[in-house]
């Protein structure tokens, strides 16, 4: 599974249950925004981000911050992904 | 309280959500360590932040707002601002009827000596205590979701207006940065531009629900004009780390004073104890456990010194006058544990 999508989702998602001040039997939603479920304030969110990019060595520019790109778990992985590929 | 665990290595406590320990007393979240590309990360960052320092400098009459509380923190920023990074500062201080004497003093003589334009915004007594009951008592800043807090409600809801005056002065001089001196404990990123993901979005989510709970009159203080001016959020501590000896130090030769009757995790404001208090009622820990364990973590505090502060009490009176001039009982304190259910 490593460096698959699905390898940086599981590694996101560890990082979320890590963090994630809330309470410990909340399921963490891989399709949905976390700000929206509740998971994570806007804090956490731009905190997120900063562990995605020095995890994975990548610098998001400005352009890739959109719901489209980064709005969910899964959609960081899969652009995490296709950025590691390219 | 006795049975609470604290981490041997920081100072989280076991009434800290989602925490477990290893069999020597270590925290979850200082086993995680720190992240794999770490230091190519900072570096990015500190050259992002001497980046946007010299494409904006100069460009306009105020180079950045700086959101000066008198604090230690923001002081030693000033001075950084002025003096090492040659900027054209508007300072700014929320006046939010807690900041003591020695730290108004302390301002004053502060912003003579860096000769910085600086203003006072003093909000209506009324409404601000109004907006800190409702932190305390009602539901201002309950969890929105299923998260807690990182910092307590009373600092949440007066933050809010820091920085809602912060980006209005920004806009209003197009000054194309706010400084701020939050510790690496307190915010992820040394720079936030003002359109980054979400932040409109939840600002404004932000903005509605404090209209909800505070009226109109909360639009006053939280709105922020119609305007796509492009900003940045600085937050030099990231990039530059300081230790507090060091900041001490440097900021004892513009005058500066340690401000007595405070507790252990301010240096300018007799509201900070009171979140303190009821953070601790609420949650089960003191809301400057998780910054204080980052800094740790960082080398920037040792765990002695951050279990000092933690426990640093304040003269009961000083307390009891906060509660007192937010109309707050000691029923409604003791209520306080009913609500984090």
């Amino acid at each position: 599974m490593k460096n698959t999508s699905d390898h940086y989702a599981h590694t996101i998602v560890d990082y979320v249950k890590s963090v994630a001040i809330i309470d410990p039997s909340q399921t963490i939603p891989l399709d949905e925004s976390l700000l929206e479920a509740g998971i994570l304030d806007s804090f956490g969110i731009v905190e997120m981000l900063t562990f995605v990019e020095s995890k994975f060595d990548l610098s998001i520019p400005d352009e890739d911050m959109t719901k489209d790109k980064l709005g969910s778990i899964r959609r960081m992985a899969q652009y995490v992904h296709q950025r590691k590929a390219g | 309280m006795s049975d609470v665990q604290i981490c041997a290595k920081c100072v989280l406590p076991s009434t800290f959500p989602n925490i477990t320990f290893n069999d020597n007393g270590v925290c979850s979240q200082c086993e995680a360590g720190e992240m794999t590309h770490l230091q190519k990360f900072n570096q990015r960052q500190r050259d992002e932040f001497q980046r946007i320092i010299g494409a904006t400098k100069g460009k306009k009459p105020y180079d950045a707002i700086a959101c000066y509380s008198g604090g230690k923190d923001s002081t030693y920023m000033l001075k950084m601002m002025v003096r090492d990074f040659g900027l054209n500062v508007l300072a700014f201080t929320l006046d939010n009827g807690f900041i003591t004497e020695q730290s108004k003093s302390n301002i004053i003589k502060v912003v003579d000596i860096l000769q910085v334009d600086h203003l006072f915004f003093k909000p209506s007594s009324q409404f601000m205590t109004r907006m800190y009951r409702q932190a305390i008592i009602g539901d201002l800043n309950k969890p929105r979701g299923n998260y807690y807090t990182r910092i307590s409600d009373v600092c949440l809801s007066c933050i809010s207006v820091v920085n809602t005056c912060a980006a209005r002065l920004a806009m209003q001089n197009r000054a194309p940065m706010i400084f701020a001196g939050f510790t690496p404990g307190q915010i992820p990123r040394a720079v936030i531009k003002n359109n980054h993901l979400y932040y409109r979005q939840t600002y404004s989510l932000h903005q509605s629900h404090f209209q909800q709970q505070l009226g109109e009159e909360a639009g006053r203080y939280l709105n922020l004009p119609e305007d796509e001016y492009e900003m940045y959020q600085m937050s030099p501590f990231l990039v530059y780390e300081r230790s507090e000896a060091f900041i001490l130090d440097e900021i004892r030769e513009l005058g500066w004073q340690y401000p007595e009757q405070l507790d252990g995790c301010t240096s300018n404001c007799a509201l900070n104890v009171v979140g303190n208090i009821c953070h601790e009622i609420i949650y089960g820990f003191h809301p400057y456990a998780l910054e204080l364990s980052k800094l740790i973590r960082k080398g920037l505090l040792a765990r002695d010194e951050a279990l000092q502060k933690l426990s640093l009490t304040v003269d009961e009176h000083v307390t009891q006058r906060a509660f007192v001039k937010l109309n707050i009982t000691v029923d409604e304190v003791n209520q306080l544990n009913t609500r984090a259910a």
